[in-house]
């Protein structure tokens, strides 16, 4: 199996240090470069295609957003995971709908720094209640429409993010829905996805809107 | 609009001096007859008193015996038509009535339709004659089929005396009969009057019926119905203004115009109705005809003055005042009656409001005013010419033309009337849109004051929950970053146990952030979110939790400031937990009961004697965080037999606090 490539982008020299060390000892990891802010990120990026871009959302003037950005469009098959200090529901969102597929708290452990990349580049994604709530919100709005197809989201990812949203961890909905709890992190990262495509099409509405974008 | 008065004005002129042109060469021209022979006599004093109409025997023999035989002497050249006729000269025995003979002769015409001789019908046909009874004679010829065999005479054709009050505006029409084309006829026509009197005679016509029934019936119309038909609509057009007024007193004009329509129509009456037959009562309707017209005048002038914008009250005063006096003084049995004056009153006034209104239409009058204006003074031309022929100055074929002015008057006040209409709709129309305008303005002020209102709102909640914020991390990050710090430097601390303190701190920090995360009033997210923060910590300590949340309804007074306070309680118990009760399972539930919502935390740990003094300031501090939020906590552990936590909060609180 080849080793996951990842690229860490974090302005901060102990963060990054820490990181690298942890993604170094990780036998099934390969730490293809660093950068401390986004020209050298870019220009990283020029280069080499990692499968995991690992970005500090607190780059210097928002321009974690931007790379995250950059590589949804430029690099479709990196799956960016997103590091934040607190997690709180505007950050994550934010990066959610530039193309993060998932996100870590700064102050994480070794073990689940590790542990979340792999599950990332499996296909599932963290959450937080929070974040499903949000989540709910965006794409499932009450009342529902009457037409399944019409739903954004499928029911099984609904039923993953209320569950999300009530506090209940994966395992749990796992049993609670007869799935793995790797089946329910994908739910998760597909429901990301759908967030980013409506982000988009909302834009592109308001953009039309308000006759910034002709027909 | 001006331009279309004075032509109807100028038709119907041309019309009536069509009327009574004379006509031209043609069976018409022969008909006519602008020469006669007259003789006039006095009838004998001693007659009855109410000649002429009076029968009595012998009355034909009578009125026929001053008529002398067309070739006797007596006969002087008269032309037609015969105007203002002088009263007779010193040889009247003072008679009371005198007669008047005209005396034409005419050969019946031979009809064109067929030359064969086949007999004409012939009529007399006299536009107008006025000022005396109508008699016929007719010398010789046949009467009524028969011919007469002995010595030709005079015979009464026709006698009009009964309808002599009436005769001044009705044609003369008499059927002469079938005649013989080139049949000679001698036709004399009498005017029985007062000798003090004046008469006038038109030129008579004698010839076929066909040929002169056209012209009869063109003046009957003009000369009756039309007054009669115009009167009435315009009576009947006061009645609506009547009603009008009625409904909405304050509407002068309407009754103006009521009154206007009540005082023409009795002016016209004269033209067309049946007069009353004693001397007495003809006397009061002359009275009022005349009146009428003065009050004609003077109601078209008051009615018309409001379409100006000045007020005239004095004149208007004087005017009525005028009339008033005018009009009593005039009635029957006062000694100002004279008929001429009463003219002369109707000319007065006529030209004084004629000459008002001209002098106003003239400086700074409006279009309407000088339409109107224009119309009174077509009027005042026609009550001219009706003045010559009725005092004989013009000829009496004419015919008389006041009512028809009323319909140029009417017609000018429909204008205005119509004119003053639209522009009230267009003055509506205008105020409607300021009115909107304004309006639009007013809402534009209202929305800036309203959007900054919000704004001050908003700064003011950012305000206070920037305060808010300060207040509690001072209160939990920064009393412990500070005490922690005296500890380092004091070197009363480890470096364990500074991490653990800059871990609670991160924790504390967490919260805070927590705190102010979109829960949207739902206290299981809430919840959730805490269990999300210490999941992984209390799994590392051993702990299996079950997390048995139900879904809540949602607590309207869940904002971030207390849900930092149910954050840190729920941590507390938690702490605990983890600290001393060294259990092995925890449950987490909700619960909804009433009014209220329980969040149970219990655990299988060591438990505690909830008798004796509590245990550290974590349950005091308990207790006063539920209170401050409006709830309470209730404690139940023994030892041994774990702990149970319960805190009750209200679903719904009082927001105004």
């Amino acid at each position: 199996m080849t080793a996951l490539t990842v690229v860490i982008v974090e302005d901060d020299e102990r963060f990054r240090a820490a990181f690298s060390a942890m993604v170094a000892q990780a036998p099934d990891m390969l730490l293809a470069g660093t950068a401390a802010d986004l020209p050298q990120g870019l220009q990283l990026l020029q280069s080499v295609r990692p499968d995991v871009l690992l970005v500090d959302l607190g780059l210097p003037s928002g321009s974690g957003i931007e790379l995250i950005r950059f590589a949804h469009d430029h690099l479709p098959q990196t799956d960016v995971m997103v590091v934040t200090v607190f997690g709180d529901e505007p950050h994550v969102m934010a990066s959610l709908e530039a193309g993060a597929t998932g996100y870590l708290l700064k102050d994480s452990r070794a073990e689940d720094l590790v542990e979340q990349i792999r599950a990332l580049r499996a296909g599932g994604s963290p959450i937080s209640p929070v974040i499903a709530r949000q989540l709910l919100l965006r794409l499932a709005p009450e009342p529902q429409p009457t037409a399944a197809d019409d739903a954004l989201l499928s029911p099984q990812e609904r039923q993953v993010l209320t569950l999300s949203a009530k506090g209940f961890n994966f395992e749990e909905i796992a049993r609670m829905l007869n799935v793995s709890r790797h089946t329910v992190m994908t739910y998760v990262k597909r429901s990301y996805r759908k967030l980013q495509v409506h982000s988009k099409t909302e834009a592109i509405y308001e953009a039309r809107k308000l006759g910034l974008v002709r027909d | 609009m001006i331009a279309v008065l004075l032509l109807l004005g100028g038709a119907v002129a041309l019309l009536v001096m069509a009327v009574g042109a004379a006509p031209s060469p043609g069976p018409l021209r022969d008909a006519m007859q602008d020469k006669a022979l007259l003789h006039r006599e006095a009838l004998p004093a001693d007659l009855p008193a109410d000649l002429p109409e009076a029968q009595f025997e012998g009355r034909e023999r009578l009125l026929l015996q001053s008529l002398p035989s067309p070739d006797a002497a007596g006969w002087q050249p008269a032309s037609l038509p015969a105007l203002k006729q002088a009263p007779l000269g010193d040889s009247v025995v003072g008679g009371s009535l005198s007669v008047w003979w005209y005396r034409v002769q005419v050969v019946v015409p031979a009809l064109p339709a067929d030359g064969t001789g086949s007999r004409t019908p012939m009529v007399l046909y006299v536009p107008r004659v006025s000022g005396g009874a109508v008699l016929l004679a007719q010398h010789g010829g046949e009467l009524g089929g028969e011919t007469v065999s002995a010595a030709p005479r005079w015979q009464l054709r026709w006698d009009g005396s009964a309808g002599w009050r009436e005769q001044w505006n009705r044609p003369i029409w008499v059927d002469l009969g079938a005649q013989a084309p080139g049949t000679r006829l001698t036709l004399a026509l009498g005017i029985v009057r007062a000798p003090e009197r004046s008469h006038r005679l038109s030129r008579l016509y004698v010839g076929p019926r066909e040929l002169l029934t056209r012209r009869l019936e063109l003046r009957l119309l003009l000369q009756q119905a039309a007054p009669q038909v115009a009167s009435l609509t315009f009576l009947a057009l006061g009645l609506v203004a009547l009603i009008y007024w009625l409904g909405r007193r304050g509407n002068r004009p309407y009754l103006l115009f009521a009154l206007t329509s009540v005082a023409w129509t009795l002016r016209n009456l004269h033209y067309y109705v049946q007069f009353p037959t004693s001397d007495t009562s003809l006397e009061w309707f002359w009275w009022m005809s005349n009146a009428s017209l003065s009050w004609v005048m003077v109601l078209m002038y008051m009615f018309a003055i409001r379409f100006d914008r000045r007020r005239h009250r004095g004149l208007e005063r004087a005017l009525v005042a005028f009339v008033v006096i005018a009009t009593l003084l005039a009635m029957p049995g006062s000694p100002l009656r004279a008929v001429s004056q009463v003219h002369l009153v109707n000319a007065m006034v006529a030209l004084g409001v004629g000459l008002t209104m001209g002098w106003l239409a003239w400086h700074d009058g409006g279009r309407d005013f000088r339409l109107i204006t224009l119309a009174l003074w077509v009027t005042n031309v026609f009550g001219l010419h009706d003045l010559l022929l009725v005092s004989g100055a013009i000829t009496p074929e004419s015919v008389y033309l006041l009512p028809f002015a009323m319909l140029l008057m009417f017609l000018a006040f429909l204008h205005a009337a119509q004119h003053r209409y639209s522009m009230a709709m267009d003055q509506v129309a205008q105020a409607n849109t300021m009115l909107e305008q304004q309006l639009a303005t007013r809402e534009a002020e209202l929305r800036t004051n309203h959007e900054k209102l919000r704004a001050v709102e908003r700064e003011q909640a950012l305000l206070l929950e920037r305060q808010r914020l300060m207040r509690d991390m001072h209160d939990g990050l920064g009393s412990t970053l500070m005490s922690s710090l005296v500890l380092v430097e004091q070197g009363r601390l480890e470096a364990p146990a500074v991490a653990l303190l800059l871990r609670e701190c991160v924790d504390d920090l967490r919260l805070v952030i927590d705190s102010l995360e979109p829960i949207g009033h739902d206290l299981i997210t809430l919840l959730a979110l805490l269990r999300h923060r210490l999941g992984r910590r209390l799994e590392a300590a051993g702990l299996q939790l079950a997390w048995e949340v139900d879904d809540l309804p949602p607590l309207n007074w869940l904002y971030p400031p207390d849900a930092l306070q149910i954050l840190r309680a729920v941590q507390e118990v938690l702490t605990n937990v983890l600290k001393h009760a060294g259990a092995q399972h925890i449950r987490i539930a909700t619960l909804q009961l009433g009014d209220r919502v329980e969040v149970l935390i219990e655990d299988d740990g060591c438990g505690f004697d909830t008798e004796e003094a509590p245990r550290g300031r974590g349950l005091r501090h308990l207790a006063q965080r539920a209170a401050r939020l409006g709830g309470e906590v209730h404690i139940d552990s023994a030892p041994g037999r774990g702990t149970r936590v319960r805190l009750h909060l209200p679903l719904q609180r009082d927001l105004a606090a």
